[in-house]
């Protein structure tokens, strides 16, 4: 269980019943202080909905991140979220090759990308490589708003952990399905 | 110099000038996307204006975080506005005295705190001595936005670190007279 009490919608002011509406546990726990619930949503709906930045490589940063992290909570959703806009099997099996410091095949600006969540995840920096493969393919907006995924998901994870969320039985299939490696678990 | 050109009023459309309004060098960075820069000062403008947690632990909180990671941006920063929100220099030499894991002889929710900072940074959760400190003194509404702080500031760290964003002239000083660990 959670550190905290799972909200729903008749714990909450009118106002604030719209932050639980997704029914997901995270927001269930954010909206016991609702003001930090809605800012912290609005950057990654931002992220997710308004950016134009390519969606699957947004979804491969942040499997990448989560996935390192071992973050069920997050692995579980994006894992669904991620098939949603296109990322497949074949990509999550490279998320786990790339980890594993193998090389998967795919093309440069998305090995770029899975280094890129890992160097800033471990190191919390950017070789000089990488960055400059980013940099020939995105642009300056793009850079930005792929790095502040991956800053978000090392915020989301650790909240995620403190908080000991629970991944929803909708969303433990996925897990099962894509469970750790013994290398990363 | 950081990766991108650092942009100014001039270099942006109207609606998007005030996101360089406080023109540090973060927000002349994240202004190459104004919309998400927007998002994410929605975020550090709740954490330092919006949440009723207690502003000394929460830069304590932040502090401990760019002092464990060794950024010097944000170390730099917040040393600065932590002063300005009531951080005294004892708390600065506790923060280094705690991450050497010496006992500073702060209060036992201060020193929870710090710990907290220093798991979630490490180890991406929190040890069930330290929540239960955290839990005997703060609110749930508190207890989220402690969580939040420390949790939004391990990704700001990694932002200001792969972007090379520089410390401005004017926050240098901070360093010197606090230095990073080597």
């Amino acid at each position: 269980m959670a550190r905290l009490p799972y909200l729903g919608a008749a714990d909450l002011d009118g106002a604030d019943k719209d932050i639980v509406k997704s029914g997901m546990n995270l927001h269930r726990i954010l909206a016991h202080s609702p003001d930090a619930a809605r800012c912290f949503s609005g950057l990654a709906r931002h992220l997710r909905l308004d950016s134009s930045l390519d969606a699957p490589l947004r979804e491969m940063a942040i499997l990448q991140t989560v996935y390192m992290t071992k973050s069920a909570y997050a692995y579980s959703h994006h894992l669904q979220l991620s098939r949603n806009v296109g990322v497949t099997d074949n990509d999550v099996k490279a998320i786990e090759t790339e980890t594993a410091v193998g090389d998967s095949g795919l093309p440069d600006l998305d090995r770029a990308v899975l280094r890129a969540a890992r160097e800033m995840t471990d190191e919390r920096e950017l070789a000089d490589a990488t960055f400059d493969t980013l940099r020939a393919h995105l642009s300056t907006a793009h850079v930005i708003d792929l790095l502040m995924v991956i800053a978000l998901y090392n915020s989301a994870v650790r909240l995620l952990g403190t908080l000991e969320l629970d991944v929803e039985p909708a969303f433990q299939t996925e897990l099962d399905a894509h469970p750790f490696t013994k290398e990363i678990a | 110099m950081a990766r991108l050109p650092y942009l100014d009023e001039d270099d942006l459309a109207e609606k998007d000038k005030d996101i360089v309004k406080r023109p540090i060098n973060l927000n002349r960075i994240i202004a190459h996307s104004p919309e998400a820069a927007h998002k994410f000062g929605g975020i550090g403008g709740y954490i330092r204006f919006g949440s009723s947690l207690d502003p000394r632990l929460r830069e304590m909180a932040i502090l401990q975080v760019g002092y464990l990671t060794k950024s010097p941006y944000e170390y730099s920063h917040h040393l600065k506005i932590g002063r300005d929100f009531g951080v005294a220099e004892s708390d600065v030499t506790a923060i280094e005295t705690e991450t050497a894991g010496g006992d500073s002889g702060l209060p036992e929710l201060d020193r929870a705190v710090l710990r907290g900072a220093r798991e979630m940074t490490e180890g991406m959760k929190l040890s069930d001595d330290t929540y239960a400190v955290w839990a005997e003194h703060l609110s749930e509404a508190h207890i989220v936005d402690l969580t939040m702080v420390i949790a939004f500031y391990n990704g700001v760290v990694r932002l200001l670190g792969a972007l090379e964003i520089d410390v401005e002239p004017e926050y240098a000083p901070e360093l010197e007279k606090h230095p990073l660990p080597e």
